[in-house]
């Protein structure tokens, strides 16, 4: 047998079940036994009941059908239930939704379809409305047995008999889980779109309220701003201040204009009735060294404070750099021995602020205080005021430190320039001692190589700078001379001794000097040899003097040993009386005693004379006078010796007056003369003149002797000089009057020479200024 | 014993005079005298004297070439001479020490004891009654 037709059968039995009941109903309805009529009309009731009955038997069973048909073709479970809720229908749909057959959800078995998590609530929700006779609605879940889960939308309904008494229910199970589904996934939907809903509501409002903090931030903000606007503003305003006080502060590096500068600019600034500098003296006391202070009140710079001390508190408290309002002077603490002054002086309230300075270890001391004074009222000062008070305490500082240096560098800057100009002297000096030394100097490095040689030694060598460098030096000492200085100059190396020689330098023009060359090391202070300095001294003619002084010390000691030993001689013999026996004898040796002596004595008077006009001992007495005069007077001197020689002596003189010293000229012509008369042969001419040329006398003294030979011209003006060795002798002359001639004429600045001819005649010339002018 | 001769030259006329007298009054000896150099050479050569006493300044020829050319003729050569002379400074010593000379006499000389050193020099013996 099929399932239908099992179900069919059930849906059957149960029909007749039903309709059995009806039947026992109706029976239960019956009315009891009756008359006949009653009867008849009983039965024919009966019979028409009967009919309705079959009838309605037929309708019910059509209706039956139908419904049937209907339930079994239904789309909706459909159920149907006794009064204690236990299943006696369940229509196809029922069946497939709950999973259950038939015969399973009969009875209580229906109660097995719900799903467990829905039955208490299915079933509460069936016993209220079944106590409260209400219909029954409600939606859960039937879980089959092969757990599926299927949502139904059940609807229940009592079922009346005709007393009205609830036999049972009818019910329908609407599948709704596709709507249910939905259900869920709208719920799941609204849900989320809620939980959407909710979370950007709360990010709206966190936003909010974020934009709400973000705008009172900005707000906040924007107020900060406005204030450090302000704030800034006003530094910017105090700072212009104090570039302005700063810089006319800093234009000076000069105390005396940087302090009224500053406290003058600070009163205005400030606003102050004064202001002052109030300087820290070393006792820890101190003084107001500028001040600027309003005509109304008193002048405080020239008052002194020596009451004023300061504690180590204050004092540490300033040499911080922190300034001080201080809003009533009659209550501060700190300079409570001040009240009175300040009182006295009018002073209200005050800022101080220290001007501090720092040593060169870094610690720091305060230098003075800038002070400002309100003595009109008490003033409310600002720490903005103190702070730029402050700000302008520390650029004084700075200033003042600048101006302390700039002093320094100047007495440095000072000294440096007396130092320079000192070593510029000491330059000049040294530079003019080597420029202008009459000794040539050299300089050479410790190889003895020459770095440095001054003018003079240029001048002795005949060397330029440049040919002097390094070894150029060597090319102008004799050959021979070198060969000595060589070794001797490695020796001075080695020994970094001093050394002296002798030598002979070629000069450029040819000459040979003799030079003395002399050189001392220089040592470092480590004994180090650096070089050596050294002086050359041309020596060619001091040599020649000392040659030609030892010649004539050696002439003279002989001119004057001679006669001396003849003199000696002789007196010794007729002292001794050696000659007692021998009267000529005796008498030939007094007469050379005589005649030695007296060639001594002109010898004696000669050297002397000489030695006074070489060495310009000899004041000329020079005098206006006439040529002719002193050629007068010289041959006068002579005429009695010219006459012994018959020699004639002619004068002839230009018209002139001469300044001059007569007695010098007439012992310059009576030398010439004599010299005439004594070699001229016996009666011959002298011819003495003076003739007046272009602002000099010429003097000439001419005779026709012997003559000079032509070597002799220069010479026989030197000493001893004679043409003739035994002229002194013979002619009684010292060998010394024509050098004697000589100097006078040198004397006078002129000139004397001789023109001679041998056998002939000499003429000797000499000329005299007329004026030295 | 016949007497030394000395030849002097020296061209100081009134010196010689005074040395001459000094030498034979004091010496005993004879003493031949020449005004020059030249002179001096001449007498040397042709009279041989014992000693030449002579003086070096001379106009014509100095003591030195006189000196010279007596040593170099060999017939004056060994002739003693001694010089006589007012040059008698530390620089002329070497001069003389180089010289064959018997001995240098300075001028001014004590006339009273020439001829003792003379002899002292030429190494003679003075007369007894001289000394």
């Amino acid at each position: 047998m099929s399932q239908t037709e099992q179900q069919l059968k059930t849906e059957l039995e149960a029909l007749r079940t039903e309709v059995n009941r009806l039947k026992e109903t109706l029976e239960v309805t019956r009315p009891q036994p009756m008359d006949q009529i009653q009867q008849a009309h009983l039965y024919q009731q009966a019979q028409c009941e009967l009919a309705e009955q079959r009838k309605t038997e037929a309708a019910l069973r059509e209706s039956e059908s139908r419904f049937r048909s209907l339930s079994d073709s239904s789309p909706i479970g459909i159920f149907q239930t006794d009064v204690k809720g236990h299943c006696s229908y369940t229509n196809a749909r029922w069946q497939a939704l709950s999973g259950l057959t038939f015969q399973e959800s009969l009875g209580e078995g229906w109660a097995k379809a719900i799903h467990p998590d829905d039955q208490e609530a299915v079933f509460s929700h069936w016993n209220q409305c079944v106590r409260e006779g209400q219909e029954y609605e409600q939606q859960f879940r039937f879980l089959t047995p092969q757990g599926q889960v299927c949502w139904v939308h059940a609807r229940a309904a009592a079922i009346y008999n005709d007393l009205g008494e609830i036999i049972g229910y009818v019910g329908t199970d609407e599948d709704i889980s596709e709507a249910k589904c939905d259900e869920v996934l709208r719920k799941q939907f609204e849900a989320t779109l809620q939980q959407l809903n909710l979370t950007l509501e709360r990010r709206v409002q966190d936003r909010t309220a974020e934009l709400i903090q973000v705008n009172t931030n900005l707000q906040h903000q924007l107020i900060h701003r406005q204030q450090t606007e302000v704030v800034m503003r006003r530094q910017v305003a105090r700072e212009q201040l104090l570039w302005g006080i700063t810089q006319k502060i800093r234009q000076s590096l000069d105390l005396d204009e940087i302090l009224p500068t500053a406290v003058h600019e600070v009163r205005q600034i400030l606003r102050a009735d004064r202001a002052l500098i109030f300087q820290l003296t070393m006792e820890g006391t101190g003084v107001v060294i500028q001040e600027s202070v309003l005509p109304d009140y008193p002048v405080t710079a020239d008052m002194r404070f020596p009451d004023e001390w300061f504690t180590e508190d204050c004092y540490e408290y300033y040499c911080q750099g922190n300034p001080r309002i201080v809003l009533d002077v009659a209550v501060d603490n700190w300079t409570a021995c001040l009240t009175e002054f300040m009182e006295s002086v009018n002073v209200k309230s005050k800022i101080v602020a220290p001007i501090v300075q720092h040593r060169k270890d870094e610690s720091t001391f305060v230098w003075g205080l800038l002070i400002v004074h309100a003595c009109a009222r008490h003033r409310q000062w600002q720490q903005s005021e103190a702070a730029l008070l402050q700000q302008i305490a520390d650029q004084m500082a700075i200033a003042l430190q600048q101006a302390e240096l700039y002093q320094q560098l100047q007495q440095e800057l000072s000294e440096r320039r007396q130092v320079q100009v000192s070593l510029q002297q000491s330059e000049a000096l040294f530079r003019s001692l080597s420029e202008f030394s009459p000794v040539g100097i050299f300089r050479n490095d410790a190889k003895g190589n020459c770095i440095y040689t001054n003018p003079r030694w240029q001048e002795i060598t005949g060397a330029t700078f440049a040919e002097a460098l390094g070894d150029g030096w060597q090319q102008f000492i004799h050959p021979d001379d070198l060969k000595q200085v060589m070794p001797q100059r490695s020796s001075d190396i080695l020994t970094m001794q001093a050394s002296s020689v002798e030598l002979r330098h070629i000069h450029k023009d040819g000459t040979i000097r003799l030079c003395q060359v002399k050189s001392a090391p220089i040592l470092s202070t480590n004994q180090d040899l650096l070089g050596f300095v050294g002086t050359i001294e041309d020596i060619t003619e001091i040599r020649a003097i000392e040659q030609m002084k030892n010649e004539f010390i050696s002439i003279v000691s002989h001119e004057l040993r001679t006669p001396l030993a003849s003199i000696r001689g002789s007196l010794g013999l007729l002292a001794s009386n050696v000659l007692k026996d021998d009267p000529d004898t005796a008498k030939h040796m007094l007469d050379i005693a005589a005649i030695e002596t007296e060639r001594l004595v002109r010898l004696v008077s000669d050297i002397l004379d000489l030695e006074r006009l070489a060495s310009n001992n000899v004041l000329l007495d020079k005098q206006w006078c006439d040529p002719n005069t002193l050629l007068q007077q010289s041959v006068e001197v002579l005429q009695p010796f010219a006459d012994e020689k018959q020699i004639a002596v002619s004068v002839s003189s230009s018209p002139v007056q001469l300044w001059a010293a007569p007695d010098r000229i007439i012992q310059t012509l009576v030398n010439l003369l004599s010299n005439a008369i004594k070699f001229s042969p016996p009666c011959s001419k002298v011819l003495l003149s003076a003739d007046l040329q272009t602002n000099q006398v010429l003097f000439q003294v001419q005779d026709q002797g012997r003559g000079i030979p032509a070597h002799k011209l220069e010479a026989i003006f030197g000493r001893f000089q004679q043409v003739d060795a035994s002229d002194s002798r013979n002619e009684g002359g010292t060998g010394l009057g024509l050098a004697i001639c000589r100097n006078i004429v040198q004397q006078h600045d002129g000139q004397i020479w001789v023109e001679s001819t041998v056998g002939q005649g000499s003429t000797f010339y000499f000329t005299i200024p007329i004026s030295l002018d | 014993m016949t007497a030394k001769r000395i030849l002097l030259i020296d061209d100081e006329a009134n010196l010689a005079s005074v040395i001459q007298i000094c030498l034979q009054k004091l010496g005993g000896w004879t003493v031949l005298t020449a005004g020059s150099g030249v002179e001096g050479l001449h007498k040397a050569d042709a009279e041989l004297p014992d000693a030449i006493l002579m003086d070096v300044m001379m106009p014509d020829l100095d003591g030195f070439t006189v000196l010279g050319r007596l040593k170099a003729n060999p017939k004056t050569q060994s002739i003693p001479v001694i010089l006589l002379t007012a040059k008698v400074q530390s620089v002329h010593q070497d001069e003389y020490a180089q010289c064959a000379i018997a001995g240098v006499l300075a001028k001014p000389f004590n006339p009273m004891e020439l001829a003792h050193h003379v002899a002292k020099l030429l190494d003679w013996q003075l007369p007894l009654s001289r000394r």
